[in-house]
């Protein structure tokens, strides 16, 4: 883990539309994310979630404020800038899968590390652990269509984490699945966050998820209000920044 | 039960959204009905001046002969008959009669002719020759005399003349130029005989001028305005002179019984000689000659003689040869308008089908969804033919509807036929079965249903071919019909092998490390399995392809002619809509596919793929279909010309036989034009899309 902020979001805005009908998404929203933990990000409908994650992610630019990733200036990057930083360092985990139909699942996962120009050998024995790790081993040459919702899902999520990314930013992964299949993905992510050591920012609506999270923020008209998560206290005992962070 | 009436803000509202592709729906009906509605009337004003021309060039005049009735008289004499030029115009009269009104009308005023046989001056070593002539038409033609006057009777009206009398003094006059050439004034007699010697006593009677020299009366007989050169071999000079109707009746007896020539001649006039009337004027002509006398009788029967049902049988051959050739090419232009019209429906409804499926789940039912589709696509289509329509009677002498009813019918059917099924879909209570063997057999039922599809069309594209063959040209609609529906039989096969070939590659490419060779043929794989789009690529390809080897064929083989022109126009004209109707349906595939596509390209954006990379998956995704069209069209053109060509007619138009040009470059331009049309829709398409911002994918995957 480390031992600094690994996201850092400072005085950000964001307004959508212009005048008296201008809506703002985000109001100088300042926060941090610490290295290694999940972040659950909760609120209701049009609070400003997805565009926070959008504008952490670098797939929004804000009005005003600076985003940090792993030390990196997102708004300053250029579109060159933000492939390259969504290829190396920022997965993103979609609410309808984004698998491509025609590939298989293991073919799915090693997109990103056919973009990042892996050799063959190496990709195929990351795409194994990958699918190993989610449980899927045996469905890899499955297609898409071939797979349940809660499958497909834990595809999306080893595509996500096949180019071992620093930050894994996921909006509503369970929206579109039952409870006990959006649970099991919940408590996947909340595996590979420990596994894989990487920092999960994930936007939900459904409070049992939250017990999964070592922090909650949440988000009202586009104003942060935070709350420890119920996992931060064991976090806290080994991971004393973190608290710093939040 | 009440009848639900049309929620009209949702009609307008969809209207607004939904305008461009309804435009441009609006733009290929109003266009093609443009075509299809002069066209027709177009090549009948050139079929009328085929056959105006055909009459004018080959001249077609119409003769009747009779036997003059004997003029035997008492003790073995004959009888002068003083009314001889009242029974020329008897005669005149009873031909006329025997015409018909529907003949009648298409010829000229009859010209009355009685000529002798020709007979030799005698006077010189040159060869000239003498004829003497009556000519006779309602009012003309009208002389001046200028020196003597008119022929007069040399005897009293019923003298009889004793048979080996001598010969019997006849008087004429001659024109001034024939008078100037044979030195000859008023009084003088020319020495003239038969073939067999005997003397001729002929006198001049005066000099005449003619009222009017461009009278048609006299075109029978120009030897009468001067002398004319080699009428009876090289070398030789024919005069003639003028007989009066008093002096006619001594021509008679200055010749043997039978030795007179009596002709009534009709010139049919061009300008009322229309393709219209040919066949009823040709029919008649047959019937007349038809009920001819024998030309031996020696009875007083009418024998008729005329070119004119030959002249046009000819040029009706090649009047309905160009008819069915143009509607060979009018119907491929309908083919693929009805493709893409039918390639606008698809776009529309994608794009309405959210608001569909919602419509329906609100509780409204098919048949206001249907009906309010209707009444936009009817509203639409009308509007727009009745604008093609419009303009096609501006821009031609008529306006035909006989080729528009696919076009429009497509127009209004498409959309809510397609709509209603997308909103049915939308609420259907079957699902995807659980069991892997109903899905298979759900799965088999699907493809047992298209394959049934292409066996119907395959069928009747044989249909047609067999029908072309057999029937030819002028066999109909179907044999008319037979490249178009022959290319859309052959464009199934690269349909068919299309998805095979790109899910091969791709799996071939799946052990490259290129990306975006493997995006792009993941994408090429999912949208190979839309027909449509390939189906109007390849048959506007093949048929503009069709229509330029076409059109260099006739032009090679044509010198001139107002119906080879007219065909060469219609060919081109088609040459360049085809292309321009498989781009459009190029645009339209495009923007129907890329809602898919981008949201694909998004989620690869999300995973690092750079803006210019995405452009290249998404020409990827693109180009085969293209690529197919491009390479397959022009074979497709050439092979389907090989097989029908033959069965075209072409050589009415152009004299022989003509073989199948191959216009390699021209049909190269077609090929690139459509690769080039990948390179400027990719562009253009990521910079509408680049104003939608990738973020929205996170939320709803949808870009």
């Amino acid at each position: 883990m480390n031992a600094g902020p690994l996201v850092s979001v400072r005085g950000v805005h964001r307004r959508y539309g212009s005048g008296a009908t201008a809506v703002h998404a985000l109001r100088d929203v300042t926060f941090e994310l610490a290295a290694g933990t999940m972040t659950a990000l909760v609120g209701r409908s049009g609070s400003g979630k997805t565009t926070l994650l959008n504008v952490i992610g670098g797939l929004d630019r804000p009005d005003s404020g600076t985003v940090l990733v792993d030390g990196t200036d997102v708004t300053a990057l250029d579109e060159d800038g933000l492939s390259l930083l969504r290829r190396e360092k920022v997965s993103y985990v979609f609410q309808t899968f984004g698998l491509i139909p025609v590939l298989s699942a293991a073919e799915n996962v090693g997109a990103p590390l056919r973009l990042a120009r892996v050799p063959p050998v190496e990709r195929e024995r990351r795409v194994a652990l990958l699918l190993e790790l989610v449980g899927l081993a045996a469905h890899a040459e499955q297609l898409p269509a071939e797979l349940s919702g809660g499958q497909q899902q834990r595809v999306a999520i080893a595509r996500a984490l096949a180019a071992s990314p620093r930050l894994l930013i996921a909006d509503e992964p369970t929206g579109q699945l039952d409870a006990e299949t959006g649970l099991s993905v919940m408590a996947l992510l909340r595996g590979v966050v420990e596994s894989e050591g990487v920092t999960a920012l994930v936007s939900t609506h459904d409070p049992t998820m939250l017990a999964l999270a070592d922090r909650v923020i949440r988000i009202n008209d586009g104003h942060l209000d935070e709350h420890p998560g119920p996992r931060a206290e064991d976090r806290l005992d080994g991971h004393p920044t973190s608290r710093d962070d939040s | 039960m009440r009848i639900p009436a049309p929620h009209w803000p949702s009609v307008a509202g969809r209207a607004r959204a939904d305008a461009g592709p309804l435009l441009l729906a609006a733009v290929v009906v109003a266009v093609v009905t443009l075509l299809a509605g002069a066209v027709p009337p177009l090549l009948s004003a050139t079929a009328d001046a085929a056959v105006r021309d055909a009459v004018r060039r080959t001249g077609g005049d119409l003769q009747v002969h009779s036997r003059m009735e004997d003029d035997d008289g008492p003790g073995g004499s004959r009888v002068r008959h003083p009314r001889l030029a009242e029974d020329v115009d008897d005669f005149r009269a009873r031909a006329t009669d025997e015409l018909g009104p529907g003949l009648r009308a298409a010829l000229r005023p009859p010209v009355a002719t009685v000529t002798s046989p020709t007979l030799k001056i005698t006077d010189g070593s040159v060869l000239r020759t003498f004829q003497l002539a009556y000519v006779a038409r309602d009012g003309g033609p009208d002389v001046t005399w200028i020196a003597g006057g008119p022929p007069r009777p040399t005897a009293s009206e019923t003298a009889a003349v004793p048979y080996g009398a001598p010969p019997w003094p006849v008087q004429v006059g001659l024109s001034e130029a024939d008078a100037a050439a044979l030195r000859l004034r008023p009084g003088a007699h020319i020495p003239l005989a038969d073939d067999q010697g005997n003397v001729k006593k002929v006198q001049v009677s005066g000099v005449f001028r003619p009222r009017d020299s461009a009278d048609p009366a006299w075109r029978l007989l120009p030897s009468l305005l001067s002398p004319v050169a080699g009428a009876d071999g090289t070398g030789s000079t024919r005069f003639a002179g003028l007989l009066s109707r008093e002096s006619l009746p001594d021509a008679r007896l200055a010749f043997g019984l039978d030795e007179l020539r009596r002709t009534v001649s009709f010139t049919p006039d061009p300008a009322r000689l229309t393709w219209d009337v040919v066949p009823s004027v040709a029919a008649k002509v047959v019937a007349l000659k038809a009920s001819s006398g024998s030309s031996g009788a020696r009875d007083g029967s009418l024998k008729w003689e005329t070119r004119l049902d030959g002249v046009l049988r000819n040029v009706s051959s090649q009047v309905e040869a160009a008819f069915a050739q143009a509607s060979v090419l009018l119907v491929t232009l309908l083919a693929v308008a009805v493709l893409v019209l039918l390639l606008a429906a698809d776009l529309l409804v994608r794009r309405r089908a959210p608001a569909l499926a919602a419509a329906r789940q609100r509780g409204m039912s098919l048949p206001v969804i249907g009906g309010e589709l209707l009444l936009e696509s009817a509203v639409l289509a009308l509007l727009a033919a009745a604008a093609g329509l419009g303009l096609a009677r501006a821009v031609a002498p008529g306006v035909s509807w006989d080729w528009t009813p696919p076009v429009v019918v497509t127009a209004v059917a498409a959309g809510p036929a397609f709509g209603m099924l997308t909103a049915a879909r939308a609420t259907r209570d079957r699902r995807v079965p659980a069991n892997r063997s109903a899905r298979r057999w759900a799965r088999d039922t699907v493809r047992l249903r298209r394959a049934a599809l292409e066996t119907g069309v395959l069928a009747v594209a044989s249909g047609a071919l067999v029908a072309l063959y057999q029937r030819g040209i002028g066999g109909g609609v179907l044999p008319a019909s037979a490249p178009a529906l022959c290319v859309l039989a052959g464009a199934l096969l690269p349909a068919r092998a299309l998805p095979l070939a790109t899910r091969f590659v791709l799996k071939r490419l799946l052990r490259s490390s290129r990306p975006l060779a493997v995006f792009g043929a993941a994408r090429a794989a999912v949208a190979s399995a839309r027909v449509l789009p390939l189906l109007v690529l390849v048959t506007s390809v093949a048929l503009a392809s069709y229509a330029l080897i076409f059109g260099a064929t006739v032009g090679r083989g044509t010198a001139d002619g107002p119906l080879a022109s007219g065909l060469l126009r219609l060919a081109w004209v088609s040459a360049v809509t085809l292309p321009a109707l498989g781009l459009l349906g190029l645009a339209l595939g495009t923007a129907a596919g890329a809602p898919e596509r981008w949201q694909t390209l998004t989620r690869l954006r999300t995973l690092g793929l750079r803006p210019r990379e995405a452009r290249w998956v998404a020409a990827g995704e693109l180009l085969p279909p293209v690529v197919v069209a491009a390479v397959g069209g022009p074979l497709l053109g050439v092979l389907l010309a090989r097989l029908t060509f033959g069965s075209l007619a072409l050589r009415l138009l152009t004299g022989a036989e003509p073989a199948p040009a191959s216009p390699w470059w021209a049909l190269g331009l077609v090929a690139v034009v459509f690769l080039a049309a990948v390179a400027v829709v990719v562009p253009v398409e990521s910079a509408l899309r680049r104003r939608r911002r990738l973020s929205e994918v996170l939320r709803a995957g949808d870009s």
